[in-house]
């Protein structure tokens, strides 16, 4: 079964961009699992269950309570078992500091949330089909902001 | 220079008196030798004039003797022997004195002993009885032989005292004829001396008294320059261990001028309680080190007790005398320090109130964003799903929320561009201003094809930039250009760019000899009216109706805000219907 789907975890405290992030998923003909947190720290503990299937890609939103995007990125990259997990930055700000940090943390692609829904299942459903693989043995920063 | 000038004539003066010292010297010695000669030859006179006068003497003893002799031999009465017998004995005393006057001269007491046994003779034939008339006869004619051959002899001695006194006498007058001339002479010439000596102390005592009296004025003037400058000068003695404070050193520190002799143990007493160990740690080990630094400390004043802000600096000399001493100077500085202190907590308040509008510029454009991103979601899910189903009217709203929020975007956007404008790092680097322009039409290629445009650069020069901002820069000016250009005829905008120094262009109001670039984009669109030039450039500023033209007034307030980080200067040109014209300098 993991090997037909793919497993999408998006953590993002606002309840609206959870719904558009479903609904676009739902919209979309590609095999995916999603599942939703609503802050940093629900992420982690998640990702630490033992139960837990660990998530292809995590959607991670930059300004959350409790544990900051920024925090999680960090966490996640400090753990070995996380290493094949693709981090796909997801936030409102396209701000160059926000896209500099979270590219020395080691994300692997940033997402400016887009404010046209059509443009929002056309920007995940590029993220998900890309060949991880391919790209991130040539992790290049010119590329990192996703531009449609 | 007025120091040697000083010192040199000391030393002149110092030869010139040295100089007249020993003329004078001379002459005393002169003198001297003259007033003893003179009187060796007194002396001389004066013996030949006794043995002279002697010589005389003698004679009338033994003519006193003869006559006593003739009386007796006549009357034989002893009366008449009485001085015959005394003639002997003042004879004798006569020869005693003569020959202890001329003791050291062999010819003249040989002259003497003839002269005496002459007398001897003479005495010989004075008898007292005579046996014959023969004998008396004879006796009587060679008494007389005797006495002529005596006083022949004597008259010869006398002779030769005198000779030998004119010859003394002519040998001394040759000896000294020259030295009255000499001693006057000499004696002129140290008056001399000594007057040309004494008119440059004169001179001197004058100068000095004219120095003394600009000393006096310079004095005064440093004074009040102390006063007015709240400073005070001191000098410090290393050997002695103590200060000379002026003044106004005394004032700053609130004590009454000259009120105590300050030194090494009294220095600590108005220094603030925290600052005791600058001083004390500047005072450690001058002596071997020689060097000064600067100081900065408070003291408390004595009078007012309020505590002042003081700077010092001080230098080594070493006198004359070879004295090591400092010299320094102590300022007030309190107002300066509070001005200071003000202007840094005004520069800090400033510096925080500007980080605070530009954090709330950036996070209010950021943050109304998020809103507006979640409406135009949900217009485009409405616009995908319901669309069909509305009323015209409803449409008709639903395509106003749009258009309202499109705009809303675009004014966030802008705004957000504007303040990273502001934040963003400033690195310089040169940059072709060739390639930013390429940069800037292939990011406006749309519109440009859209508009039919034409662009044209060439040979565009390098200047120091921040490339993104200048790029951003070219952006906007020539996007404004498309947006306003003519309808009905193609838009052309032409960039050139020279070289220009900064004093040839009044309008720059730099009359400095900075090179500027001077970058010009000229378009034939609908322009301005010139008094607009200015207006054009403030933010949300729009000389069109947005229905005409949409726009948020951001853009040129934007290239604005990029010269200015740039140091440069932007200017605009219009004419209504024919275009504009932007300037934009540079500094190189």
């Amino acid at each position: 079964m993991q090997k037909d789907f793919i497993l999408i975890t998006l953590a993002d405290d606002d309840e609206d961009d959870r719904m558009f992030f479903t609904e676009a998923f739902d919209e979309l003909k590609i095999n995916t699992i999603v599942n939703t947190v609503n802050d940093g720290v629900a992420l982690m503990n998640f990702l630490q269950a033992p139960e837990t299937i660990l998530p292809n890609i995590i959607f991670l939103d930059l300004n959350m309570p409790l544990k900051s995007g920024i925090e999680c990125l960090k966490e996640i990259k400090s753990n070995t078992r996380f290493n094949d997990i693709v981090i796909a930055i997801y936030s409102t700000s396209s701000s160059e500091d926000d896209i500099e940090n979270t590219f020395v943390l080691g994300a692997n692609i940033y997402i400016k949330k887009p404010n046209n829904f059509g443009k929002l299942k056309e920007v995940l459903s590029e993220v998900v089909t890309l060949n991880w693989q391919y790209i991130t043995s040539g992790l290049n920063k010119d590329n990192f902001l996703l531009r449609l | 220079m007025f120091k040697s000038k000083l010192f040199d004539s000391i030393g002149f003066i110092r030869t010139t008196f040295l100089i007249a010292f020993f003329i004078l010297i001379f002459l005393a010695s002169i003198t001297y030798r003259h007033i003893k000669e003179l009187d060796k030859i007194s002396y001389s006179i004066m013996n030949t004039y006794e043995v002279s006068l002697e010589l005389n003497q003698l004679i009338s003893y033994i003519k006193d003797a003869e006559t006593g002799h003739r009386g007796y031999v006549i009357t034989n009465d002893s009366i008449y022997l009485e001085p015959f017998i005394d003639a002997r004995e003042n004879i004798n005393k006569s020869f005693q004195s003569l020959s202890s006057r001329i003791d050291l001269d062999t010819v003249k007491q040989k002259q003497l002993s003839r002269i005496y046994d002459l007398v001897d003779k003479r005495f010989y034939y004075f008898k007292n009885n005579f046996s014959s008339k023969t004998e008396f006869n004879n006796d009587f004619r060679n008494g007389r032989i005797v006495m002529d051959a005596l006083r022949k002899e004597v008259n010869k001695m006398l002779r030769n005292e005198n000779k030998l006194l004119s010859s003394k006498d002519r040998l001394y007058r040759y000896n000294n004829s020259n030295t009255p001339l000499i001693i006057f002479s000499t004696f002129l010439i140290s008056i001399l001396t000594l007057g040309y000596g004494y008119m440059r102390v004169i001179k001197n005592y004058k100068d000095l008294m004219n120095q003394n009296i600009r000393l006096k004025i310079f004095d005064e003037s440093s004074k009040q320059a102390e006063i007015l400058g709240k400073y005070g000068s001191w000098v410090y003695s290393i050997e002695n261990k103590t200060f000379d404070y002026s003044d106004n050193k005394f004032r700053l520190m609130g004590c009454e001028p000259q009120s105590f002799l300050p030194n090494s143990d009294n220095l600590l007493d108005n220094i603030h309680p925290d600052d005791r160990e600058i001083i004390i740690n500047a005072f450690k080990d001058i002596e071997i080190a020689e060097t000064f630094p600067l100081l900065r400390y408070r003291i408390i004043k004595k009078d007012t007790l309020e505590i002042r802000h003081f700077k010092t600096a001080a230098k080594f000399f070493t006198d004359r005398l070879g004295n090591k001493n400092m010299i320094g100077t102590t300022q007030d500085i309190t107002e300066d320090f509070n001005k200071t202190q003000l202007i840094k907590l005004r520069n800090k308040e400033l510096e925080q109130n500007n980080k605070e509008l530009t954090e709330f510029n950036h996070v209010a454009s950021h943050d109304l964003q998020e809103p507006l991103r979640k409406i135009q979601t949900f217009i485009s899910r409405i616009e995908d799903k319901e669309k069909e189903n509305l009323a015209e009217t409803t449409k008709a709203y639903f395509e106003k929320i749009q258009e309202a929020s499109n705009r809303m975007r675009i004014l966030i956007d802008d705004l957000l561009q504007y303040s990273r404008t502001n934040r963003s790092e400033k690195k310089f680097e040169l940059t072709d201003l060739n390639t930013i322009a390429n940069n800037a039409i292939s990011e406006l290629s749309e519109s440009i094809k859209e508009k039919n445009a034409q662009i044209t650069f060439k040979k565009l020069h390098e200047v120091n930039g921040i490339p993104f901002q200048l790029e951003q820069l070219f952006i906007n000016i020539i996007s404004n250009s498309l947006k306003y250009s003519k309808p009905e005829i193609p838009a052309v905008i032409a960039i050139t760019s020279t070289k220009t120094k900064a004093y040839e262009k009044p309008k720059l109001k730099d009359n400095s000899k900075r090179e500027y670039i001077k970058i010009t984009f000229k378009d034939n669109g609908l322009g301005f009216e010139q008094k607009y030039a200015k207006k054009i450039f403030l933010l949300f500023n729009r000389l069109y109706g947005k229905n005409e033209f949409p726009g948020t007034g951001v853009g040129l307030a934007i290239c604005k805000k990029i010269v200015e980080n740039h140091k440069g200067y932007i200017f605009a040109k219009g004419k209504p219907n024919e275009g504009a014209i932007f300037e934009i300098y540079l500094p190189v």
